[in-house]
């Protein structure tokens, strides 16, 4: 055996979609120049059953108007020699049905997915500084978790009493002190745990594996298919009474399919939520009798459910009581060959099931990938490549030529894109689009100063976090810092760049890695708390398999768990799982990932529009502040859209830019309401283009409209191909108006006009 | 050795560099104990500015403040039936090089100030709101830009009247002591509408319209507008100085006394009456009385109409001043103490009869980076602001004074890179010579002609 054989992309990602049919997930990066062939910028999910070509707007929804989910298209790729560097010199070459793998004919391929959700019975996701403050000053999730620390736990009185001591709306979301609960306690893995366990998929088997509770299967270590008679974990299982506003139980995590190449295709899930009713909090149990309250009680204006409601949807991020169909697990692979052998492949990948992509080309100014690559770069423990970085040092190489198109323009180009996804004025539509035009060509000094308009990600005193405009990027910041900072790495490009010390080189990845960059282009990074696709786990070099130099394990590979299925008892078979907490060997199991989103992931898109920072710059701190904040800014723009130019309005305007723009979440249910009871809604300005009843987000989630660049538009035309306007969005009715930035707190709401471009 | 903001930063913490703060603490308290104008300059004997500007000792709150009452009270000077600064040249005169003294006698022509036009890239977060300002008369506010015949010499004289002269300016260009920009906001009076205490004269004003721009209705000044003749009032003047070891200039805002309600703030700058309170019973010519709280200073742009016939706006603003003296702490801090006081003495000290009379100091900013060794450039002067450090006219900035990176005049106007709205301008190396507007225009409107 010579041959490496490795899966990619390493971290896959699927996305939910309430419709049984599916496009592919993009493998081109957002935002990016259009591959050949092709007349888009990158980020468009793909047809299925071709190759590269992108979908329409048409593809979008079914046919009864249902949103498609994302599959990822997971791919083999054999390493002709024993890679042990990144990135890859060698040759690889693609293994499918057909292929030739060290002298043996591919003749079936099985593949192997194991998809649960652990969001339940995990930590809580604080939104305030650590008081870590040796680590990182407090700054990211990751400090919550240092010196042996965990932040506060997920329905933490889950088997212990009805009522959360503390169920009022005030303190809803806080969690229970990790000391108060056991984690692994049996009765928590098994009630507040999804798990569809091993499923198993050859090609030429027709039709569709679901993630449900279907029979179970796994790859044997020999290589064989064995079944399993798995402890799978289904809400509907574990509570009588599910609260279901989509009708649905959560009874699958989404499917697989192979294609007509042998490749897998995981389907994201339908995307649903469901609650049990507080009665059902301590099965087995006492049951016992609502807290007392007084209605009007100042900071707790709702009360608390009877016993025979669900829980309330009283948090963004941290809602005891619920359950959502995302999850995540390891994908892996075996093949068949025509002499009746088969090889199990070498090195497995991770598939994740996220929110939906509302706008794909749209680049993040801050990645997954310059998350992780940044990681890599800086850990003692991977140190992926020490001619940028010397992990020994802990400098950079100023003599390191930056990548202008992949490692400095990918950042103008984000912020050029954020026009689409927010509400800006037209000076800042400007500058960012004299950013986009920057070439390699041009000289750094002449365009942008860096050092004065790029915040420095370092953290500590007179850091730039609290520090508004004019650095950049001006979204909100990670948790615990006010505003966002692009990467150390990405600080580091810009300054090659600015240096002159840049070239005009392509990238030159092999088709895999390639592959594995590309979807971690696609992913929010920089605010993580929690954020959209993954969370600050991926600054963990604990989550990875470290030893990425053997061939075996190669890089960006999700540190798995070994599963021995074999062993399956009646008994939950997944545990507590990994912990970031970068002290000790804490393997990956399925579920481990998306645990640390939001609980439901629904109430967090719906609320991450924008916010005060937090914390609030205030006069003091710092000698640049010198008034109190109230400006509002943007959590996760080109994740989660906050206004865009719908494709409607620029039709109706002759096919012609139409300047004033919707909010992304509009219609019935949108508008703010001053007597919303709901503290979080209070501040009119700060409670716009989003469902003033949470409720309203998980039932509609499906109807918000999606934004793509104008040739992927049907009947599209004009001659600023640079446009991405939304289509197909579903919501109807009245809607508050988007108000061009800067907003304040202060600032009034006003109802959308009834037609496009009236005032009044 | 040039230092950047963040090496200022580190000399600071490490004490190297004194804090501009505790520098003026011990001064204010003792200098500005009776901050007053001058008694000796009435009648007729104002200082040039542009002289005391290089001879004054700035070592106090009350130095910066009375420099800028100078140049005020000079600059309000009658001369040939105008005021003194109306005869100075236009962004017009200077990008032709064709001021001369004999233009004193122009009408002056009037634009409509709707939102600010290029920012550098700081503008991001500072860009106008688009508001724009409407009397309690239902019309429009105009403005006009200025600057004075030294100032407008040394633009002509070093060619920063055209792109292409400023694109070659040294960075460490500077503008001359006792050079005085302005930029002046004018309301249409008559027909029972009027700016007490205000100065008025005729102008020609360019008729607005509802002009729709990518779609969408835009009340604006359209490309050929028709001019009529009106009566106006000066409601806010900004004087703009250089001064004295201070090449980032002093800048101070004057209006007419009580032209907008103060909104009561705590020592942190937050209001102390609740949004539907009232901020005052008393009306202006731009505050309808007993207005509350939560309807100062909005801009109502998707309720706003023109009725183009008329002129009039459908909704009115109510404008507000957030911050007393432009500062954190009002009268109660000692740069305040000394705008209350100097604005005393103007009422007590401005002869009857003198335009400046019914006029009082919103505030004054400047900045005290001004150390040896220390590089102005590429900053915005946030860490190291004196004086009004919050100041905004509550009726030329109305719409941003508690936004943040907006909340002050070196928040736009400054010495970073200028970064142009329009996307196919270079932008301009940072420069001293970027804190002005007035240039930056000139920068805009003439670099297709140059480059």
């Amino acid at each position: 055996m010579s041959t490496t054989l490795r899966i990619h992309p390493a971290i896959g990602i699927s996305r939910v979609g309430n419709s049984p049919d599916y496009i592919i997930a993009p493998e081109t990066s957002a935002g990016m120049p259009p591959i050949a062939g092709s007349t888009v910028s990158g980020g468009l999910p793909i047809k299925p059953g071709t190759e590269t070509q992108t979908i329409t707007d048409q593809d979008l929804r079914d046919s009864d108007g249902r949103l498609k989910p994302h599959a990822q298209r997971f791919r083999i790729f054999a390493y002709a020699e024993a890679p042990s560097s990144y990135p890859y010199e060698g040759a690889v070459t693609e293994v499918c049905i057909g292929s030739t793998v060290d002298g043996k004919t591919v003749e079936a391929i099985t593949w192997q997915v194991h998809m649960a959700n652990k969001k339940a019975n995990n930590w809580i996701i604080p939104e305030n500084p650590s008081d870590n403050t040796d680590w990182n000053n407090g700054v990211g999730g990751m400090a919550h978790y240092a010196n042996g620390q965990t932040p506060n736990v997920r329905n933490g009185v889950f088997g212990k009493s009805t009522y959360p001591v503390d169920l009022n709306s005030a303190d809803w979301g806080d969690g229970t002190d990790p000391s108060e609960v056991d984690m692994s306690d049996p009765v928590r893995l098994t009630k507040l745990v999804i798990d569809a366990g091993p499923k198993t998929i050859s090609t030429g088997q027709a039709g569709r594996v679901e993630f449900d509770s279907g029979a179970c299967s796994y790859i044997a270590a020999d290589g064989s298919i064995a079944t399993v008679d798995y402890p799978q974990l289904w809400p509907a299982d574990n509570f009588s009474q599910l609260f279901t506003p989509n009708n649905s139980s959560l009874g699958t995590m989404g499917g697989m399919e192979t294609d007509d190449q042998g490749r897998l295709l995981v389907i994201g899930s339908p995307g649903y939520a469901a609650a049990w009713q507080v009665g059902e909090n301590n099965p087995g149990g006492s049951v016992d009798q609502p807290p007392a309250w007084q209605p009007g009680t100042e900071g707790e204006p709702f009360a608390p459910p009877a016993l025979n409601q669900p829980f309330p949807l009283w948090s963004d991020i941290d809602n005891d009581g619920w359950l959502d169909d995302a999850g995540d697990g390891p994908v892996t692979a075996v093949l068949q060959f025509s002499d009746g052998s088969s090889r199990v492949i070498d090195v497995p990948a991770w598939c994740i099931c996220a929110d939906p992509a509302y706008a794909p080309q749209v680049r993040n100014v801050v990645s997954i990938w310059d998350e992780v690559y940044n990681t890599w770069l800086r850990a003692p423990e991977l140190q992926l490549d020490s001619n940028i970085y010397d992990t020994t040092t802990q400098q950079y190489n100023t003599k390191y030529q930056a990548s202008f198109e992949q490692d400095v323009w990918t950042m103008f180009r984000a912020a050029h894109l954020q026009m689409f996804t927010t509400d800006l004025n037209a000076t800042a539509i400007g500058a960012h689009q004299r950013v986009n035009d920057i070439s390699a060509s041009d000289d750094p000094a002449t365009y942008l100063n860096v050092k004065n308009f790029i915040r420095n990600p370092n953290t500590g005193a007179g850091n730039d976090l609290e520090v508004g405009s004019p650095l950049m990027p001006l979204s909100l910041g990670d948790t615990g810092s006010s505003f966002l900072t692009v990467t150390h790495t990405q600080y580091f490009f810009l300054d090659q760049w600015s240096a002159g010390e840049y070239n005009d080189d392509k990238e030159q990845l092999t088709a895999g890695e390639l592959l594995d960059k590309n979807v971690l282009t696609n992913l929010l990074g920089g605010r993580f708390s929690p954020g959209i696709d993954l969370t600050f786990i991926v600054r963990d070099p604990y989550l990875y398999n470290r030893d990425w130099s053997a061939p075996a394990v190669g890089t960006f590979r999700i540190g798995g768990k070994a599963l021995d299925y074999a062993s399956a008892t009646t008994a939950p078979f997944l545990g507590v799982g990994y912990t970031p907490n970068r002290t000790v060997e804490n393997p990956v199991e399925p579920g481990d990932l998306c645990k640390f989103m939001a609980l439901p992931w629904h109430t967090d898109y719906n609320s991450c529009a924008t916010h005060l920072p937090s914390p609030n710059p205030q006069p003091g701190a710092n000698a640049a502040i010198n008034a109190p904040n109230t400006t509002l800014f943007w959590s996760w723009p080109a994740q989660r859209p906050v206004s865009v130019y719908t494709y409607e309005d620029y039709a109706a305007n002759g096919n012609a830019f139409f300047a004033e723009q919707r909010f992304s979440v509009r219609g019935t249910g949108t508008q703010w309401l001053p007597d919303n009871p709901d503290p979080e809604y209070s501040v009119g300005a700060e409670s716009v283009g989003r469902f003033q009843d949470r409720l309203n987000i998980v039932t509609r989630w499906f109807d918000i409209g999606i934004v793509l660049q104008g040739p992927a538009i049907e009947g599209f035309t004009g001659s600023n191909s640079d446009m991405f306007l939304e289509v197909k969005s579903l919501l109807e009715g009245p809607s508050d108006w988007s108000q061009p930035w800067p907003i304040q707190t202060t600032d009034k709401v006003f109802p959308e006009p009834s037609e496009p471009g009236e005032n009044g | 050795m040039l230092l950047n903001r963040k090496t200022y930063g580190l000399l600071l913490r490490a004490g190297l560099i004194a804090l501009p703060m505790l520098w003026f603490g011990a001064n204010a308290s003792q200098a500005d104990d009776s901050c007053a104008i001058p008694e000796d300059w009435f009648p007729d004997n104002v200082p040039d500015p542009q002289e005391t500007a290089a001879t004054m000792d700035f070592d106090s709150f009350c130095a910066f403040h009375q420099w800028s009452w100078n140049a005020f009270l000079w600059s309000m000077e009658e001369q040939d039936g105008a005021l003194r600064f109306e005869s100075f040249p236009t962004q017009e005169q200077t990008i032709d090089a064709s001021f001369s003294a004999k233009d004193s006698s122009q009408v002056l022509r009037l634009q409509l100030r709707a939102g600010k036009g290029d920012h550098p890239i700081d503008s991001v977060a500072q860009a106008g709101t688009l508001g724009l300002l409407v009397a309690q008369n239902s019309r429009g506010v105009y403005y006009s830009q200025h600057v004075s015949p030294q100032m407008y010499q040394q633009i002509v004289s070093l060619d920063w009247n055209s792109a292409e002269g400023l694109t070659n300016a040294p960075d460490d260009a500077l503008f001359d002591v006792g050079n005085i920009e302005y930029k002046a906001a004018w309301a249409i009076v008559g027909d029972g509408f009027s700016v007490p205490g205000a100065y008025t004269r005729m102008a020609e004003i360019p008729q607005l319209a509802t002009v729709v721009i990518d779609g969408v209705p835009t009340i604006t000044v359209p490309a050929d507008p028709t001019y009529v003749e009106a009566e106006v009032a000066l409601i806010g003047l900004h004087v703009v100085g250089w001064v004295n070891g201070h090449s980032e200039a002093i800048w101070a805002s004057f209006s007419p006394i009580d032209i907008a309600p103060v909104v009561p703030t705590d020592a942190t700058g937050n209001a102390t009456i609740s949004p539907s309170d009232p901020v005052s019973g008393t009306a202006t010519p731009f505050y309808a009385a007993d207005t509350p709280l939560s309807e100062c200073n909005q801009t109502n742009l998707p309720i706003q109409k023109l009725n183009d016939a008329t002129q009039e706006f459908a909704v009115l603003t109510q404008a507000c001043q957030f911050y007393e003296a432009g500062t954190v702490g009002g009268f109660g801090t000692a740069n305040g103490a000394a705008i209350e006081q100097i604005n005393a003495s103007a009422v007590s000290e401005i002869p009857d009869g003198d335009v400046s009379r019914g006029y009082f100091e919103v505030g004054a900013v400047w900045s005290n980076a001004d150390k040896p060794g220390v590089s102005k450039l590429n900053t915005t002067f946030q860490d190291a602001l004196v004086g009004s450090n919050v100041l905004s006219n509550p009726v030329i900035e109305t719409f941003t004074q508690t936004e943040v990176g907006q909340h002050n005049c070196f928040s736009c106007h400054n010495s970073l890179q200028f970064q142009p709205s329009d996307p196919s301008i270079t932008p301009l190396h940072p420069s001293m010579l970027n804190l002005s507007h007035f240039l930056m225009q000139i920068y805009v409107t003439t670099y297709g002609a140059t480059n």
